[in-house]
């Protein structure tokens, strides 16, 4: 939790009740001009002041957390690692509290550089090992000499016999028609690069926009006939690449099948039950516990159930599906932490694996996650590993009993444990 | 007879054009497209210069040439590679596989003579 930005919410909480900052200040024991400087958020505030002025404003010290300006905190200390160093990192949380506008513009603006740098690092790696610019130019150069050199011997030499000279006039014709060709190859591509100027993130990112946009919740699948994936698609109505789309039909596919197989009331039914027991779950429906935490991932969000937040890979690491949920981080680019149930469940496939998670603003997650062959029948020839993990907030610990929390994080270069056992490259992070 | 230049190079039209530039010369030239037996073609014409292309079908220029240099027999054959790959990383791997000479596509007709006239005295 940031610590200062709770000066912010106290101050909120005090003009909710009708109270005067002295009024406040001479009940909880403090001096007014103190108390108006931790509601400015330009003093820290904990401990015993902080429980005197809980109680005189009748709050539980536990319901000043506020994910989205944790969000914002991280968000900008992330735009500010590697920055000039006369960046002001000790005054963020002041700069959010006072400034809340600036600070969110300041990380909205730290976070399109990220993904501009990624889209021209996407590019450049385009331009330098596209297969087909790289044939193409190879080609033009072939074209190019062929018509130099013949051209130098028809303009050089004084004497060539007849059908010597036709053959030469018939290759500079050949090539200069080869020429035209890929230079017509050519300008399509860049005419397409062009189009797709908008799209040079991964097709990844992509999918991930449109499922964010929609809530992860997919309404038209839930009405259960055939066309229901080409109507959600419709729904969707986001100009997406060809590439983006194939792997969101395969999402959409997948979660219809899903669907298909726990019916929405009878499913909501049976978690409001046995919401923390996937294997019972998986048992009453008769189906792989993958199905069940994707459909808990994905449910309307007036089910009256918990939020779910989910996270698929292969064995690379590399990410297949991600649905974040506020708190709990997940990479966009690069594998997570390294202490995530997600990557653990690859030692042991089948078997599910159940951690309670601590995050870096000490938050408490519980997270399950399983590994399966995508075709177990083919597992010792073509072992083919998915991981996915389901996680929900576990704050209160109600849903984890018997648990040691394991202290983990959102990934290593942006993580501030710096003494981890699992990094594998160091944090940009300045302080823990 | 004119010393021999064997032209390793897999596009037609070029081909024509350096086998009528050396030919106009006094060379005698011999040509070959494919990389995959172009150290048989070497073996087989036991030619003065090879001049080779970078990119052949089946084997590249650079392979070809690092096989010839690993023959004691070939170690000393001139060798002019010829290519469309400009690349600083391209000169680098020619100069160390042992090619005698580099030259980038396209050349003028005048620079090859002059190379060639130079790599066999």
């Amino acid at each position: 939790m940031a610590k200062m930005l709770i000066g912010s919410r106290i101050r909120e909480r005090r003009e909710a009740a009708g109270l005067r900052q002295s009024e406040v200040a001479r009940r909880a024991g403090i001096s007014a001009s103190y108390l108006n400087l931790i509601e400015h958020n330009r003093r820290g505030i904990a401990g015993k002041v902080l429980l005197n002025i809980a109680s005189v404003l009748d709050f539980e010290v536990s319901s000043l957390g506020d994910a989205a300006a944790d969000e914002l905190l991280r968000n900008l200390k992330i735009a500010a690692a590697g920055a000039d160093p006369a960046v002001e990192t000790e005054r963020t949380e002041e700069l959010i509290g006072r400034f809340p506008g600036w600070a969110g513009l300041i990380a909205g603006l730290g976070e399109k550089v990220r993904h501009l740098e990624h889209s021209v690092s996407a590019l450049s790696d385009r331009l330098a090992h596209d297969p087909l610019l790289a044939e193409s130019l190879h080609a033009m150069l072939s074209s190019v000499t062929a018509i130099h050199a013949t051209s130098g011997i028809l303009a050089q030499s004084e004497k060539m016999e007849q059908l010597q000279q036709r053959r030469f006039q018939n290759n500079i014709h050949q090539e200069s028609a080869r020429l035209s060709d890929l230079s017509r190859q050519l300008v399509g591509y860049f005419d397409r690069l062009s189009a797709d100027q908008g799209k040079l993130s991964t097709p990844m990112d992509e999918v991930d926009a449109v499922l964010t946009a929609a809530g992860f919740y997919f309404p038209e699948l839930e009405r259960g006939d055939e066309a229901a994936v080409t109507r959600q698609m419709a729904a969707f109505d986001a100009a997406i690449s060809n590439p983006a789309r194939l792997i969101l039909i395969a999402v959409l596919e997948q979660a219809a099948a899903d669907i298909a197989a726990l019916p929405l009331a009878e499913f909501v039914d049976a978690a409001r039950v046995d919401g923390d027991s996937t294997a019972a779950l998986a048992a009453r429906f008769n189906c792989l516990q993958p199905t069940i935490y994707r459909r808990l991932a994905f449910l309307p969000p007036d089910t009256g159930l918990p939020g779910f937040g989910l996270i698929a890979c292969d064995a690379t690491g590399a990410v297949l599906l991600r649905k974040p949920l506020p708190g709990f981080t997940l990479p966009r680019y690069g594998a997570g932490c390294g202490l995530w149930p997600l990557y653990q469940a690859m030692s042991q496939p089948h078997v599910p694996m159940v951690a309670l998670l601590q995050t870096t603003e000490a938050r408490m997650f519980r997270a399950e996650a399983i590994a399966s062959y995508l075709d177990p029948a083919a597992a010792r020839t073509q072992p083919v590993l998915r991981s996915v993990m389901l996680f929900r907030s576990a704050a209160g610990g109600a849903a984890s009993p018997g648990l040691q929390p394991v202290e983990v994080g959102p990934s290593c270069r942006i993580c501030p444990r710096q003494a981890c056992p699992a990094r594998r490259e160091p944090s940009i992070m300045a302080d823990a | 007879m004119g010393k021999h230049v064997l032209l390793i190079e897999d596009e037609p039209n070029i081909i024509e054009a350096i086998t009528f530039i050396l030919r106009q010369d006094g060379w005698r030239v011999s040509t070959h497209s494919n990389g995959k037996t172009a150290i048989e073609a070497v073996t087989k014409s036991l030619p003065d210069l090879v001049i080779l292309d970078v990119m052949l079908p089946g084997r590249s220029g650079f392979d070809i040439l690092q096989d010839l240099r690993s023959r004691q027999i070939w170690q000393n054959l001139p060798v002019l590679m010829l290519t469309a790959r400009g690349q600083a990383r391209d000169r680098d791997a020619a100069t160390a596989f042992g090619a005698s000479r580099y030259m980038t596509k396209p050349f003028s007709n005048s620079e090859m003579l002059a190379t060639v006239r130079e790599l066999v005295v």
